[in-house]
């Protein structure tokens, strides 16, 4: 792929992320049980919760999509910042590839993280 | 000639800045703090694998203060601006509200003029949510 269509695909995922993080925030910082029931609303961060939470398909769907998302578009933009501090190929190069390898790691963990909820806790 | 070592620099001291080059900044500030935070949240939220103890004992550490709640806070506010200008970048680059070429005749208008709405309109936007968020956080400011 040419540049042009990662930029486009860092437009999409933007896209996507601007309905899921609103959505997050609505679930886990603002009103929580308004949204969705919850077990105890009292804080959406407690065990019962993330128990309720990990054990549902389209939450871990969800958290799938957003680790995916969050990381390409996250690491897409610092890759556009970090550039403009120093153009020359082999610093770009190495951004690049650090980048990248950090993504895959932790996307890997947070995809692992988010089943493993599913299946085992 | 642009020179592209002068790119950081250039953010802070770029010369005479309009609204829309002040939003260019927010949204870089703010992208770079969330792509800085993101791992460290797959991380964090990643210690439910090891059971309730450990989940727990890390939501102790990171959760349960006024400090973790302000910057909880400065996070939600990161996440709305960067957001919402986010989207008034797609639908620029798309076209939208730029209006369409015409010919230079007086009085000249330009596309900066034509999005200037939507830009008032983030920042208006920007504003009511971070109102909003102060009333919805203020309880856990003061440690309830």
């Amino acid at each position: 792929m040419k540049g042009g269509k990662f930029w486009a695909l860092h437009m999409l995922a933007g896209f996507f992320l601007f309905f899921l993080l609103f959505a997050h925030i609505s679930l886990m910082h603002f009103s929580a049980g308004a949204v969705m029931p919850i077990e105890d609303p009292s804080n959406p961060l407690n065990w019962v919760n993330v128990l309720q939470r990990s054990k549902e398909l389209v939450m871990t769907v969800v958290y799938t999509l957003f680790v995916g998302l969050g990381l390409y578009h996250g690491f897409y933009g610092l890759f556009g910042v970090l550039s403009e501090i120093n153009t020359l190929r082999p610093f770009r190069k190495a951004i690049k590839s650090a980048l990248i390898a950090l993504g895959v790691v932790l996307f890997a963990y947070g995809t692992f993280t988010a089943w493993y909820g599913y299946f085992t806790l | 000639m642009y020179n592209r070592r002068e790119g950081l620099i250039k953010w802070l001291f770029g010369g005479k800045y309009n609204l829309e080059a002040y939003l260019f900044l927010l949204h870089r500030i703010t992208g770079i703090a969330l792509a800085l935070y993101l791992p460290v949240h797959i991380i964090v939220t990643g210690m439910r694998i090891f059971g309730p103890e450990v989940w727990k004992a890390t939501m102790e550490k990171v959760a349960h203060s006024p400090i973790a709640a302000f910057g909880e806070w400065l996070l939600v506010v990161a996440v709305a601006v960067h957001a919402l200008n986010g989207m008034r970048l797609i639908l620029t680059e798309f076209g939208f509200f730029i209006g369409r070429p015409s010919r230079p005749s007086y009085p000249y208008t330009n596309s900066i003029d034509r999005q200037r709405v939507l830009s008032w309109g983030v920042m208006l936007l920007s504003a009511v949510f971070i109102v909003w968020s102060v009333v919805a956080f203020s309880p856990r400011f003061f440690g309830h």
